[in-house]
């Protein structure tokens, strides 16, 4: 009976095997050529037999020899994280990047449990018009300061 | 003298106000980060790289290596106060330093740590002066053959020298080097994995990729562990200054981790975390009496902390002089070459001579203010150490942000940011590290190059890579490398030599 032991080189075998499996069906419309006169699609599938090669390794291996187990995902912070980076893209060429700022203090201070509201806001605040002296007026980066474009 | 003149125009270019300007800011910066546990020297360079566009090549290049040296002095001072590593090279001093500090020692081990960063950078800066122009000379005869198979003995060493399992290491290089195919090919004019996306068309961009993967992830993994109590001893630092039996005890470390630190920070994938863990065990293994290492043994945090930012120095000598990185922060460096408009190699030298002198002269004039930063001011940096994390995470990853969508106003910037976070993210989880797969995706498209380079000039025969010395020569090493990490005994130590 099969067994897997090490379950976290089994997840990296597949993955590596899924990358290596893309890199041959999205390269099959690349000219192969030789090895003389190397075609567009010589050296990526080259790359993805290896990256498979090393991936069916790890798989194998994983029945083989114990490993630790894989770490529990902590939805929150890495939701609350992502949700923050989106929205201060979404809203960047909106609202400007004072409130884009604010909103992402906000919102990702949230990927942490018992959130003391008036300190996020007040963070929020300081950042917010911190980032707009520093890159908008300082750097003079090319960002709407206060209102969308 | 050659060198002399050389020098002399590095420090002309070095020494103007404004490019002093950005020596200070970039080792206030590193100082600053390598301070402040949960952000390392990568993220900030990422973070940094839209900035730099702006500025002249020489100035953003002096500011981003100030950024990785300076971060390897201030991640001592966390390490020995707080017990927490400010940053990864620093991981080991926290065993002897803080013992230290609890000792009431913290004064000496500061000033140590200080001092030998300080006299091991100066080293490290002749090291290149001395081994840059020889090196790039060499270079001067490199074919493709030869540079193909440099890179493959530079991927290699930088896989067997990575932490943790060698297979993910290398699967992870290889997919790396597939991400950087992606874009149009630039010999067929077709694109490669696009999509459909236009964005895609130049390649994948590096700041979303580098940002996602290390800023990021970073992030939400320090989210996901429990704060550490920061146990931080309050010492009175009034006698920063070791005394002289602490002088005694410790200049032999200085002078072994220096050198220990320099040659190792050649050796691509080496670097100064590599070379920290490395000098700790030797340390460990020439002391009379080993058993007072965990203690509070001064050369525990002499060693170390010299060798660190020897290797931090010396790491530069491969991407100045053969263009090729040695590791994930020099492949950054690179990145912000390549914005900049200058192809990193042997011909920087020749061509540009006062950008690399000019950055030499910083470094040496960097490490003096890094000096003087760390000593006299090491109350402010401790003051920093009581901003707990909360406050600090909201505002790394503002910037984070700002600085992808600062370079290119584009929303799907920010998309590829979360999809290389979430990538990173689950890699990290399966225990494979980010780190060479950056290496790879920055030399993909110059491998690819040149092994159709070569192979075009051999008709397809593969013999090329033997035929040519160079090219042979590397070949053998790398041979040598994979066969030394087969050898179990061997592995054993290198194992060793990272739990402890």
């Amino acid at each position: 009976m099969l067994r897997v032991r090490s379950p976290r080189d089994l997840g990296a075998g597949l993955v590596f095997v899924a990358i290596g499996a893309a890199g041959i069906v999205f390269g099959q419309g690349l000219t192969f050529g030789s090895a003389a006169r190397m075609g567009p699609g010589y050296f990526p599938t080259l790359l993805s037999y290896l990256i498979i090669a090393i991936g069916l390794l790890l798989a194998v291996r994983s029945l083989a020899t114990d490993g630790p187990r894989i770490e529990a995902v902590s939805f929150r912070p890495l939701v609350a994280i992502i949700a923050a980076i989106l929205i201060f893209g979404a809203l960047i060429n909106r609202t400007g990047l004072a409130l884009a700022a604010a909103l992402l203090t906000i919102v990702a201070a949230y990927a942490r449990r018992d959130v003391d509201l008036k300190e996020t806001l007040l963070l929020a605040v300081g950042l917010a018009l911190f980032t707009v002296v520093v890159f908008v007026y300082g750097l003079s980066q090319p960002l709407p300061a206060w209102w969308g474009r | 003298m050659d060198v002399l003149q050389n020098l002399a125009t590095g420090f002309g270019a070095a020494l103007s106000l404004n490019n002093l300007g950005f020596c200070l800011l970039g080792c206030l910066l590193g100082t600053l980060i390598g301070v402040l546990p949960g952000i390392g020297p990568i993220p900030t360079i990422a973070m940094l790289l839209p900035i730099t566009f702006g500025l002249d090549p020489l100035s953003s290049l002096i500011m981003l290596a100030g950024i990785y040296y300076g971060a390897q002095y201030g991640g001592s001072t966390t390490s020995i106060l707080v017990n927490i590593p400010g940053e990864a090279a620093s991981i080991v001093t926290t065993i002897d330093g803080h013992q230290m500090a609890k000792q009431g020692r913290a004064g000496a081990a500061l000033g140590v740590a200080a001092l030998g960063s300080f006299f091991a950078g100066c080293v490290g800066t002749v090291f290149i002066a001395a081994f840059g122009p020889p090196l790039a000379a060499i270079a001067q005869e490199f074919n493709s053959p030869d540079y193909f198979s440099l890179m493959v003995l530079g991927l290699v060493t930088a896989v067997v020298l990575a932490h943790g399992s060698v297979i993910k290491a290398i699967g992870m290089v290889l997919v790396g080097l597939l991400f950087g195919l992606v874009g149009t090919d630039v010999n067929s004019g077709v694109t490669r994995y696009t999509f459909g996306v236009e964005e895609l068309w130049d390649g994948i961009d590096f700041l979303p990729m580098v940002i996602g993967m290390f800023g990021i992830v970073e992030i939400v993994r320090n989210l996901e562990q429990p704060e550490l109590p920061r146990t931080q001893v309050s010492t009175k630092l009034r006698d920063l200054w070791p005394s002289l039996q602490d002088f005694k005890e410790s200049w032999r470390a200085v002078l072994r981790g220096t050198g220990l630190g320099s040659l190792l920070g050649i050796l691509p994938g080496g670097g100064a975390v590599l070379a920290a863990f490395a000098s700790y065990t030797l340390e460990k293994k020439v002391a009379a009496d080993p058993s007072r290492f965990g203690k509070g043994a001064i050369e525990g945090v002499a060693g170390p902390e010299s060798a660190n930012n020897a290797a931090a120095q010396t790491s530069f000598i491969p991407l100045l002089t053969l263009g090729l990185p040695s590791n994930a922060i020099m492949a950054l460096m690179m990145g912000a070459m390549i914005i900049q408009g200058i192809q990193p190699g042997s011909a920087v030298m020749t061509k540009r001579p006062d950008l690399f002198w000019g950055m030499v002269a910083s470094m040496w004039i960097g490490n003096l203010m890094l000096l003087i930063i760390n000593l006299p001011l090491i109350g402010i940096w401790v003051k920093l150490l009581s901003v707990p994390y909360r406050l600090l995470y909201p505002a790394i990853l503002l910037f984070c942000v700002i600085g992808i969508y600062a370079t290119n106003t584009n929303f799907t910037q920010i998309v590829m940011t979360v999809v290389f976070a979430v990538f990173g993210y689950i890699l990290v989880k399966f225990d494979c590290e980010p780190a060479p797969l950056v290496l790879g995706f920055i030399l993909g498209p110059l491998m690819e190059e040149n092994l159709r380079r070569s192979l075009v000039i051999s008709r397809g025969d593969p013999i090329v890579f033997l035929e040519r010395p160079i090219s042979a020569t590397l070949l053998a090493l790398t041979v040598g490398i994979i066969v030394l990490i087969v050898l179990p005994q061997i592995r054993k130590s290198r194992e060793a030599a990272f739990q402890e």
